[in-house]
């Protein structure tokens, strides 16, 4: 962390929805009597969630320079409902050592999504075996409840877990998970 | 699991549509449905299974052997089209099997005969007849308590070994002679062999520096032999035997008194011998 330079923030924690766009602006100061290039990053986020307007920049002796931070993250289930720490750095370009870095938060919001499917959709013998598949496209953990209804009234549902689960919102990342630690991707409830 | 309140009576079918409702129990997510339907039947799904051998015995003429063909009968005596899944295996993995159709779909009385190919892994290490057994799994899907087994074996004839002996005399001197005998095999497999001699007068006495022998394909192995005359009577022994009597027409023989003997007796390079 070196005195030569100060970022200032507007504020340090955004909470946003994904799918939204936030602009959050910041201030870099060149505290030091030389005139510097800068280089201006983001650490700690991924680079589609957000737009740096100014990667580089020249900023004279005790001048200021403000910068514009877009953040955009995606609305699907790599933007996981949970707290994000990135930081913001700000390095001379002919001394990188002479550098600073401002920690921000992202605080991300859940949104719910899933999707249902029924495999086989149509199956024979003296009691019907199927697989639901409930796909959690959101963005946080979802418990679910499962009610089955026939054309005849005359038919027992049983699901196989039959209490209401909770379907990881890490599903879609491909890692294991869930109450009984099903499959990753896609969650199931299989019938027995 | 979706069972119905009241099992069809035998042969007959009965159709449920069903709906499932999926309610997510936080937030301000809606519930979602799907639909299907239920075929109920009396039973489970009925099928038969058969293995007909096409040519179960092959040949291993290169050392590996050609694939067994089998033919596969699937019969569904059910009343509803039924998907039947295939799965093979072998004793110690021996073998792989290969289904024309691991998925086979048999409509209600209907039968499907499926190829079967069964191929030995193993590299025949020997001239020795061989055997595979292997079986075949075959349930209806979805239905694996319902699984069938079939078992087969495949049949290796052993392949016809192909060898060659040489005895190449490196040193021909005296009542005890030295020999080199190459044994080379020229077939597709190991092979082993056992070595013995005779002479038919038995006034030799030939050993070998070893009896059993181990040849790879391909290889060729030497093995010193050493033969000796069984007690030749003083006066008859030469010390030279590079020339053949000319009498009996052998190397040497005890008690000949061929001239042609007493010529090699007394030929330079047995004089130098001494």
């Amino acid at each position: 962390m070196s005195d030569q330079i100060e970022i200032e923030l507007s504020k340090d924690v955004i909470k946003t929805h994904p799918g939204d766009t936030v602009v959050e602006t910041f201030v870099i100061a060149n505290r030091s009597e030389v005139n510097d290039q800068f280089i201006v990053a983001v650490e700690g986020l991924d680079s589609s969630w957000y737009e740096l307007e100014t990667s580089s920049a020249k900023i004279y002796p005790m001048d200021r320079l403000k910068c514009r931070l877009t953040l955009n993250p995606p609305k699907d289930s790599t933007a996981l409902a949970e707290t994000h720490s990135f930081s913001v750095k700000v390095a001379a370009k002919n001394d990188p050592r002479i550098e600073t870095s401002v920690p921000m938060t992202l605080v991300l919001r859940p949104f719910y999504n899933f999707e249902l499917k029924l495999d086989p959709p149509v199956f024979g013998g003296p009691t019907g075996n199927y697989d639901l598949l409930i796909h959690n496209a959101g963005n946080d953990d979802v418990p679910f409840r499962m009610v089955g209804i026939d054309s005849n009234d005359s038919c027992r549902f049983t699901f196989t877990p039959n209490a209401p689960n909770r379907t990881c919102r890490r599903d879609a990342e491909g890692k294991s998970c869930g109450p009984a630690g099903r499959s990753p991707k896609l969650w199931r409830n299989k019938a027995v | 699991m979706v069972r119905p309140a009241v099992r069809p009576n035998f042969g007959e079918t009965k159709l449920y549509d069903i709906k499932l409702n999926v309610f997510p129990n936080i937030g301000d997510a809606d519930p979602k449905s799907v639909t299907g339907r239920l075929i109920a039947t009396d039973s489970p799904p009925v099928f038969y299974a058969n293995l007909e051998p096409e040519v179960e015995i092959v040949d291993a003429p290169g050392g590996v052997a050609t694939p067994g063909k089998y033919k596969l009968h699937l019969s569904n005596t059910w009343s509803l089209e039924t998907t039947l899944i295939l799965e093979g295996s072998s004793a110690k993995d021996q073998c792989d099997l290969l289904f024309g159709n691991t998925r086979v779909v048999v409509g209600p009385g209907q039968s499907v005969t499926v190829p079967v190919t069964v191929t030995p892994k193993l590299r025949i290490d020997n001239y020795k007849d061989r055997s595979y057994p292997f079986d075949i799994t075959v349930y209806p899907e979805r239905w694996e308590s319902e699984s069938k087994y079939v078992e087969g074996e495949l049949k290796v004839s052993a392949p016809k070994p192909d060898f060659r002996l040489d005895l190449i005399p490196i040193e021909p001197v005296g009542p005890a002679a030295k020999y080199d005998m190459f044994v080379t095999n020229y077939g597709h497999a190991d092979l082993g062999i056992t070595l013995s001699a005779f002479d038919h007068e038995e006034l030799l006495e030939i050993e070998f520096e070893r009896t059993e022998l181990h040849v790879h394909a391909g290889e060729r192995r030497r093995v010193p032999v050493t033969v000796n005359v069984v007690d030749p009577p003083p006066d008859d022994r030469p010390s030279c035997t590079t020339s053949p009597c000319a009498r009996c027409r052998k190397m040497w023989t005890p008690g000949c008194r061929s001239t042609s003997w007493a010529r090699s007796q007394s030929t330079p390079s047995r004089r130098s011998t001494r």
